[in-house]
């Protein structure tokens, strides 16, 4: 997906999903992200499942598309085609609740099966200014983020925390996932290889446990 | 060649037999000779137009013997048409008058005569054809890149990257839509059926967040929606019809926020689309849905907003092609009864949930105003009672006053009066107590 115009000014398009639970705050998170606002009754869109945002990093443009993906359990089976040709997945749980952790580690594993290492994952506990009601410990989540290669944030789209690091730090990823590919495009099979060893280290974990996905047809 | 053999359209009894006059039926594709001549005649000229096939007159008409009559056929036409536009044997005369019937010949193939085609691209002619077409499409493609890279990149480039696959994709429509190759019809048909079939399902059944009726939104708010998706079969170019399902996604966000003042996020969304697919039942929709996905260009069509609302449909289709009891918050007996009996069951039952309890709604009122008949009733005879009480009373009071004035008179004309003047103003209390005792009953009645 990442779309290079001319050779100067490099624009990259992206395509992240946002996967998680219902109620977890995917869409506060993306509100607070591409509109700076929380539960705020002048919001203009009409919408939040579908924005996008522009970044210059480092001097290349990048443009982000961010999809909203319905969270509800009976949709679990539609992920697949939400998140096919995406660079990059936020997987987003809440502190407070120890299910959606569970739920994230099932999409982790999905992703990893579907899409190998070509995407960049983010895991993300949302609510943090729900410190005290906190039931999902940072070591654990932190522990699993690092042992299936996905690096982790703590986020509140109450109080504006972390999401703009969040957002910029996975277009730096993305942007060198994309870069990566190109040289291997340019350089054939020497690059290759030290890649897929890559691909083998991560992707020991997920394989250890069983799959959950139910449906990995599509 | 032979056309100098036979010049003009025209089917004499004498041109049926062989041109050889050996008795034996001739074939126009054949320049009228039978089979036999034919290749006598052909081969020591090198003619390139030579059926490889054996003669076989004698050969029962099978299926193959059918299609080389049809193939046959429209050799003659060609023939004819090439006879027509060159009129000369030379082609080296006016190679660009020959070209142009060869190119009407190609114009006059029927689509799908694959045989026809191949037998016209072997002749020479072809050949030119060809290699003119080639260096057209080089220019092209030459000046394409030049003016799209270097000359003009942001004015023409994107114009013609727009406008010409839509061109090409309208006329391409009538070939490419829902190919004979594929079975995308029955799929259509399949998937129809099956929306059909969910007839019964209502907007709480999947969660979607419907406007009440009491913020005064007269009929569906998703008609607007309803309407857009069904239009997406009208269209023709991938483009047009992408944007068909936009323009009912943005539909649909409008219907949401009527009811839901925040943005409305994936979940409400996706639940509304497949509200609306499922109201909606739009024609052809998995062979409109296959078209976008192989005729839309994935880089510019399918990874913006279109793109994204388009997945979703894709989304709703998968949903509703899997759909059971669950996903509806209907246990798995209910989701079959529904199946069953697949004539708006739900409807009826809400229907007669809402009859039943306007029903019960009615009976217990009528229960109420029966009470409250009864209840004014009594009232009304206690009332009667109280007024005849009291009307009792007060005759009993003026009496027992008219006797005591009498007693008095009459005490007062006796001399002696001093005695008994106690003794009546004990009476005149005791009467007003007895009075102000029977209001108080009144008084509790009333309430």
């Amino acid at each position: 997906m990442a779309a290079a115009g001319g050779t100067g000014t490099k624009t990259y398009s992206f395509k992240v999903v946002l996967l998680g639970e219902g109620c977890v705050g995917k869409t506060s998170l993306v509100l607070r992200y591409c509109e700076n606002k929380f539960n705020d009754k002048h919001i203009t869109t009409l919408q939040a499942s579908f924005l996008t945002k522009k970044l210059n990093i480092t001097g290349k443009r990048v443009n982000l598309a961010i999809w909203d993906t319905a969270g509800q359990e009976r949709f679990h089976a539609l992920g697949p085609i939400y998140y096919r040709d995406s660079n990059g997945a936020i997987l987003v749980y809440d502190i407070t609740d120890e299910d959606s952790f569970q739920k994230v580690k099932n999409w982790v594993k999905e992703l990893r099966k579907m899409l190998g290492n070509e995407i960049c994952l983010c895991i993300v506990g949302n609510k943090i200014d729900l410190d005290k009601d906190r039931h999902v410990s940072v070591e654990e989540a932190e522990s699993y983020a690092e042992s299936v290669g996905a690096k982790h944030y703590h986020t509140s789209a109450k109080l504006n925390k972390g999401i703009e690091e969040l957002f910029l730090d996975l277009c730096k990823r993305m942007m060198e996932t994309a870069q990566a590919e190109e040289r291997l495009k340019g350089n054939g099979a020497s690059q290759s290889a030290s890649s897929r060893r890559g691909v083998q280290i991560v992707d020991d974990e997920p394989q250890a446990t069983p799959a959950g996905g139910c449906c990995s047809s599509g | 060649m032979f056309t100098d053999k036979q010049r003009g359209i025209r089917v004499s009894q004498e041109e049926l037999l062989c041109k050889n006059a050996c008795g034996y039926y001739g074939n126009p594709v054949w320049q009228g000779f039978c089979s036999k001549c034919w290749r006598e005649r052909s081969r020591p000229a090198g003619a390139p137009r030579q059926d490889t096939r054996p003669s076989n007159d004698g050969t029962p008409l099978t299926f193959s013997k059918f299609e080389e009559k049809k193939n046959s056929e429209k050799g003659r036409r060609i023939n004819t048409m090439r006879r027509l536009f060159l009129g000369s044997p030379s082609p080296q005369k006016h190679p660009s008058e020959n070209l142009t019937a060869m190119l009407k010949a190609y114009q006059n193939l029927e689509p799908g005569d694959f045989p026809g085609f191949l037998k016209l691209l072997r002749s020479p002619l072809s050949q030119r054809l060809q290699s003119r077409c080639t260096a057209f499409l080089n220019t092209m493609e030459a000046y394409h890149s030049f003016s799209a890279h270097r000359l003009l990149p942001f004015v023409t480039g994107s114009a013609v990257q727009i406008s010409s696959p839509l061109l090409i994709m309208t006329r391409l429509h009538k070939w490419v839509f829902c190919h004979d190759s594929c079975d995308d019809e029955q799929k259509d048909l399949a998937l129809q059926r099956r929306i059909r079939s969910f007839n019964w399902v209502t907007p709480e059944m999947l969660n979607v967040p419907f406007p009440d009726k009491k913020t005064g939104v007269i009929g569906e708010p998703f008609l607007p929606a309803i309407t857009a998706i069904i239009e997406m079969d009208a269209k023709r170019a991938p483009q047009d019809k992408l944007a068909c399902v936009s323009k009912c996604s943005q539909h649909v966000f409008e219907a949401l926020s009527a009811s839901n003042s925040e943005p409305a996020n994936a979940d409400d969304f996706l639940s509304a689309l497949i509200y609306v697919v499922l109201k909606a039942n739009p024609p052809r929709l998995h062979s409109n849905m296959q078209y976008v996905i192989r005729f839309g260009l994935p880089h510019s069509l399918m990874a913006g907003e279109s793109g994204y609302y388009f997945t979703n449909l894709s989304c709703a289709v998968a949903f509703i092609e899997k759909m059971d009891g669950p996903d509806l918050n209907l246990s798995q007996e209910e989701f079959e009864c529904y199946m069953k009996r697949q004539h708006a069951p739900g409807v009826r039952r809400g229907r007669s949930q809402v009859a039943s309890a306007t029903q019960h709604l009615l009976e217990e009122l009528k229960g109420r105003q029966e009470k409250l008949d009864q209840g004014m009733d009594v009232l009304n005879v206690e009332l009667h009672k109280w007024v005849q009480a009291v009307n009792s009373q007060l005759d009993e009071a003026t009496m027992r006053f008219a006797l005591v004035q009498k007693e008095i008179t009459a005490q007062s004309e006796l001399p002696q009066d001093s005695p008994s003047l106690p003794q009546n103003v004990s009476l005149q209390a005791g009467d007003k107590d007895q009075l102000g005792l029977t209001d108080q009953d009144a008084d509790t009645k009333d309430c």
